[in-house]
């Protein structure tokens, strides 16, 4: 369980993020989500206590994240940037970890096999691809077995692969009542991957609420015709709102039943009809007012 | 607290740069008692304290070793797992401060290592006796300054978090502007130069009567660094972590 509560945080001249409130569930992957800029990044390291919020609070399983007795057994973390020190291997910068927060030394092992790392442990981490720096880190995340997981664009660097085995994982912890918060830009995947969304924008909270009602926008149909000017009128005849997709097509706002009646009544031929539902990226785009 | 000092010490343990320190340490100050032995200069009221202070030169690179283990961390952005871990920072300071000490020792005891097993046979041959406990006592502040060196680098980091920032002003603090006081001192009457970080931290292996004694240079030593340190923590404390 996460809670934030009217968070702002200004970094001299610039708000980053301004009032933001919400909260993400246990047992539920939460997506964050945002254009560059604003304030993800710096939402998620005020809720692990990396910075001191200009005013508004965020708490972590009731408690601030620095008031947690054991806070690497409570919540793991994976911020953007790659943090390793590129002399030290990938096995040495858990046991470094894992010996500072008191976890035994062979739960480094244990992760490094859980995020397939392990033939590459011993090396520098300075020879370490994007991804394996990204698995890495989440091994770090994973050390203590937390029941919250903060993860800043975890899927930045891996392959399909490597995406689809984090949305498994992501899954399965939050089918076991682990709190999953993971900010993202590549939308399909977080429609694919999350159940809440909470999007911001100009570090203003825009919408919290389930991936299902961001993207229920009614019905809507895809039609191709090669008589696209008729069906045009027999749709705006109908009361119907459309709009033109590529030369030969629309997009009605109605079932496709309908719409395939409508054809039917005129004797207009159809090639193609589609139900579509709009898209986390289309209700994202319009919720932050960015493109159509 | 004892996690975070292991912890601490892994950090030296698993990165190449304290072991490129250490040799540094020992072809230095191996040099610079060479040189010393090999140039006659022992003064007969304290040979030992002088090759012990011969051999200090390269105490600056514990210091170097403790302000690597705290800017390392901001470079690196490892300061960000490591606060993650442990978010009382204070606490995770402390322990870069245990583990430098530490650490200081060990060089310490490897340069006071090389320095008399250089000094000791060459005596021997012009017929001369090392040994005992002069030695001993020259050994131990020897390691001291070595320790508290390496504090002092800690304390620094802690107040300049860059790590090219922090070693130039080390280096220009140590090297250049105490020594650089000394040598214009001789113009006006500078009573206060003793109390100097440096002059301080010399008073612990040096035989010069224009220094504090040994106990109070060590003393004063501490409360540079406890100072340093204090103020480091706080700002630690106050700004965010990067
Ligand atoms: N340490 C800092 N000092 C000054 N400004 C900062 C700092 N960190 C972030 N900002 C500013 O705060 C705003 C929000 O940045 P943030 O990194 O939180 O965005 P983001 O949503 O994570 O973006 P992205 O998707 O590109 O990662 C930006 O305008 C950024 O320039
Ligand atoms: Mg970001």
């Amino acid at each position: 369980m996460i809670e934030v509560s009217n968070l702002t945080k200004r970094f001299g001249r610039v708000l980053a993020v301004e009032d933001a409130s919400f909260s993400a569930q246990p047992g539920r992957v939460t997506g964050f989500l945002g254009p560059n800029g604003a304030g993800k990044t710096t939402t998620l390291r005020a809720i692990v206590g990396l910075l001191q919020p200009t005013s508004g609070s965020a708490t972590v399983l009731g408690k601030p994240y620095r008031a947690l007795d054991q806070p690497s057994r409570c919540v793991g973390a994976v911020l953007e940037t790659s943090n390793f020190h590129p002399g030290r291997s990938g096995r040495n910068h858990l046991r470094v970890l894992a010996v500072a927060a008191g976890i035994p030394r062979s739960r480094a092992e244990d992760v490094l096999k859980l995020v397939e790392l392990d033939d590459a442990a011993g090396r520098r981490v300075r020879g370490y691809s994007l991804g394996m720096r990204q698995r890495l880190a989440l091994a770090g995340a994973l050390l203590g077995e937390p029941d919250v997981l903060v993860l800043d664009e975890p899927a930045n660097g891996l392959d399909p692969a490597g995406i689809r085995w984090l949305r498994d994982l992501l899954r399965s912890a939050a089918a076991e009542g682990r709190t999953v918060l993971v900010s993202s830009h590549v939308l399909g995947e977080v429609s694919q991957l999350a159940d809440d969304v909470v999007i911001i924008n100009r570090g203003r909270l825009v919408t919290q609420s389930t991936v299902a009602e961001v993207t229920a926008g009614g019905d809507r149909t895809r039609v191709r015709s090669p008589d696209v000017t008729r069906l045009r009128e027999a749709v705006a005849a109908a009361g119907l709102v459309d709009r033109e997709a590529g030369t030969d097509a629309l997009v009605v706002e109605a079932a496709p039943a309908r719409v395939g009646e409508l054809a039917a009544a005129k004797g207009i031929v159809l090639h193609e009809l589609v139900a579509e539902k709009a898209t986390l990226e289309e209700a994202f785009l319009e919720l932050v007012g960015g493109g159509g | 607290m004892t996690g975070l000092v292991l912890s601490e010490l892994l950090k030296l343990r698993t990165i190449r740069a304290p072991l490129g320190l250490a040799l540094a340490v020992i072809v230095v100050s191996g040099l610079a008692v060479a040189a010393t032995v090999g140039a006659d200069a022992l003064e007969s009221s304290s040979r030992e304290l002088d090759i012990a202070d011969a051999a200090e030169v390269s105490s600056i690179l514990a210091m170097i070793l403790g302000i690597l283990l705290v800017t390392n961390e901001y470079r690196h952005g490892t300061i960000t797992p490591t606060f993650l871990v442990a978010p009382a920072r204070e606490r995770v300071l402390t322990a870069k401060l245990i583990a430098a000490g530490i650490a200081g020792v060990l060089i310490g005891c490897l340069a006071a290592l090389v320095a008399f097993a250089i000094a000791i046979p060459w005596l021997a041959t012009d017929g001369d006796s090392l040994g005992g406990g002069d030695t001993q006592v020259a050994v131990l502040r020897l390691v001291g300054s070595f320790a508290l060196a390496a504090l002092i680098g800690v304390a620094v980091g802690t107040l300049i978090h860059s790590q090219i920032g922090a070693i130039v002003a080390a280096f220009a603090w140590f090297l250049v502007v105490e020594p650089l006081v000394w040598g214009l001192g001789e113009l006006v009457d500078w009573s206060l130069r003793p109390y100097l970080p440096g002059s301080a931290l010399d008073a612990l292996v040096s035989t010069d009567d224009e220094l504090l004694s040994a106990p109070s240079g060590l003393l004063l030593s501490l409360a540079y660094v406890g100072v340093l340190f204090a103020a480091g923590t706080l700002l630690t404390l106050r700004r965010d972590a990067d």
